[in-house]
């Protein structure tokens, strides 16, 4: 089983494709950093004298100052510290009004009243929520869309399903392989955007302050209305953990789509249709769901972000049980998977090879 | 070992590709499947090789059903489908150390009998090769390995000896041969020379349907005094073949030499011959066989 796994693997790994998807995206990447931040990242000189709770006269120099400052790429640091001053100021959160989904009020149940440095965090955990989706999306349908469909349109299927282990292992070291290949591809993601926003910020200040807090300069504090109690490091964690999940469950959907097309190219017409177009509609292009919000709330694509489990408080009541968000998704995709992997089995033990 | 097709019919939407299908098959000799292309005999062997269920009819292997024993049926098959495409990114041995872990040989197993197949079918010098550097021959001698790998005990090749050269195809007689004397091997095929010499028992179908069935000296003697020679023309050849059939020309300075299929002298100038696998083909599928 080790050594069909084996195999099964090398495969996946052996198309051209995927390397040059790889040296592409990484590339991509590398450069986008580089290119939208060609400064010195680390701004932990100018929050140190502002640093610990947030007091009315912190709150004062920051508006004064604040008002004072012109933008410019020299003083980008400390126009983010004024700018972080000023969005946690208890004047601030008291006359911001934001709205869920649904319309209701958005409550912070975890509040932030300090002032803390974490910048590299804020980077680090928008990777996933960006461009870990993209670049995740790319390689699983890059690797795994002709798991099975090639077999098929090589007339490989033939031979391997008159074989001992043609109808049960086979399939289940295609699997295994295919996890392992999303392990490697997310580590491999996750390794080089952590690298390289470690070697840009020349640390990684912040780790134990609260997700509440975390935020790029200037914008996307994702968590303010997290009802989580996490820190950066653990939440950078648990983000980790449920987007490698979200990856695999986006994976086995893709397998069991490729075990039912003939040929790779319509494997990945289809999964490109189950997750891409909600994820361009809703996502990229922020489109109005309306009677389509459940597809927006349980698509594939927001379990791989990640971020919109994490953010925010909302419940929904099933059959009089009150379940979160977070949890009543994990049910969700749980199902979607079983049932995912238990067809792709099925349709590969039982369908009629023609070729 | 009995390897028994009950009443086996495959239907593809609404046209019957075999059709009570029924045949006893025991090991120790080559059993030729020989019909046209259409006749159904992919879907007999694919129905033979579990990769294919039979829409009625069962197969079984004495006398259990094949469908139940499952991969115990499977490991003790050898199957070469008719089409097939390999991975070119793999070398010979990778591909064959690949399909012996399908197989269920372990790594030391799988080591030595990759080694003898290759060696048997004359590609253990190209092992290391990249298939995709590989030549259609090459590449069919390489599915014939792959074939042979676990021993198996029942060894079924759909079209083997296609894209075959002359010199490969005596080789792989000579294996086929061999392999035969002690399990059951169908080699089913158009190719009627492939079947000349090593076949115990030939099964001629057409049309989802065993036509006849019996030794292949038998299958000619049936066509003793049906298979005349004659030298015509051109226009005399067009006449004849309006009404006999012909199951070979042979173009000569001074006219055309015909076998012409009937059971009467059908030209003055004809004289009998001793009937061939080609005529039997002619006879039974009225299209002239590739030999």
């Amino acid at each position: 089983m080790i050594r069909l796994t084996q195999f099964e693997f090398y495969k996946i790994m052996m198309r051209k494709s995927i390397f040059i998807a790889i040296a592409v995206l990484l590339v991509f990447f590398v450069l986008y950093v580089f290119l939208k931040h060609p400064g010195l990242m680390d701004g932990t000189n100018y929050y140190k004298s502002y640093e610990g709770p947030i007091t009315t006269e912190k709150v004062k120099i920051a508006h004064d100052q604040f008002d004072k400052l012109k933008y410019s790429a020299e003083n980008e640091h400390k126009y983010g510290v004024l700018y972080d001053i000023a969005v946690f100021s208890p004047e601030e959160i008291k006359n911001t009004t934001s709205y869920d989904d649904r319309g209701n009020i958005k409550e912070r149940t975890v509040n932030v009243s300090g002032i803390y440095y974490n910048k590299p965090w804020g980077y680090l955990l928008e990777y996933i929520d960006q461009f870990g989706v993209v670049f995740m999306i790319i390689m699983i349908l890059l690797g795994l869309a002709p798991v099975f469909a090639e077999e098929y349109a090589m007339g490989t299927a033939a031979l391997l399903r008159s074989s001992k282990r043609g109808k049960g292992q086979l399939v289940s070291a295609k699997l295994m392989a295919s996890m392992l290949y999303i392990v490697v591809c997310v580590v491999l993601f996750t390794g080089v955007n952590l690298l390289v926003y470690w070697l840009r910020f020349g640390n990684l200040a912040g780790a134990h302050t609260s997700i509440q807090s975390v935020g790029m300069y200037f914008y996307s504090f994702d968590y303010v209305f997290s009802p989580y109690k996490f820190t950066a490091i653990q939440y950078y964690m648990v983000q980790l953990v449920t987007h490698l999940i979200g990856t695999l469950i986006f994976g086995f959907i893709v397998l069991m789509v490729s075990a039912l097309s003939s040929t790779s190219f319509v494997a990945m017409v289809v999964n490109v249709a189950i997750v891409g177009v909600p994820y361009l509609a809703f996502d990229v292009l922020n489109l109005n769901p309306g009677s389509m919000m459940w597809i927006k709330k349980f698509s594939f694509s927001t379990v791989v972000r990640v971020t919109k489990l994490f953010q925010t408080p909302t419940t929904y009541s099933i059959f009089g049980l009150e379940l979160s968000y977070l949890s009543l998704y994990t049910i969700v995709m749980l199902l979607i998977t079983v049932g995912a992997v238990f067809a792709t089995y099925r349709i590969f033990r039982s369908r009629e090879v023609f070729g | 070992m009995i390897l028994t097709m009950d009443n086996v019919s495959k239907k593809y939407r609404k046209k019957w590709a075999v059709q009570s299908f029924s045949l006893e098959l025991t090991s120790g000799g080559v059993y030729g499947l020989l019909g046209p292309n259409g006749a159904g005999k992919t879907t007999l062997l694919r129905m033979l090789v579990d990769i294919s269920k039979p829409t009625s009819g069962q197969i079984l292997l004495d006398g259990q059903s094949i469908e139940q024993m499952g991969d115990r049926y499977r490991s003790i098959l050898g199957y070469m489908p008719q089409r097939f495409g390999f991975y070119n990114r793999f070398t010979a041995h990778k591909f064959l150390m690949y399909m012996s872990s399908l197989k269920g040989l372990n790594v030391k197993q799988a080591v030595v009998r990759v080694q003898e197949t290759l060696r048997m079918v004359g590609l253990d010098k190209q092992a290391e090769h990249k298939i995709r550097t590989f030549s259609g021959g090459m590449k069919q001698r390489l599915g014939i390995a792959q074939a042979l790998l676990n021993d198996p005990h029942i060894l079924i090749l759909d079209e083997p000896t296609t894209g075959l050269d002359p010199k490969e195809r005596i080789r792989f007689r000579n294996i086929i041969g061999e392999l035969g004397r002690n399990r059951i091997v169908l080699l089913s095929t158009h190719i009627i020379s492939d079947l000349e010499f090593s076949c115990k028992e030939m099964i001629l179908m057409n049309e989802g349907q065993v036509l006849v069935r019996n030794t292949p000296t038998e299958i000619i003697k049936s066509l003793d005094g049906n298979v005349w020679k004659a030298k015509l023309t051109e226009p005399q050849l067009a006449e004849l073949t309006s009404h006999f059939k012909v199951s070979g020309l042979s173009y000569q300075y001074d006219g055309i030499v015909a076998r012409v299929l009937s059971k009467e002298q059908p030209v003055p100038q004809a004289v009998p011959e001793p009937p061939r696998l080609e005529d039997v083909y002619m006879h039974y599928f009225d299209e002239e066989a590739t030999v």
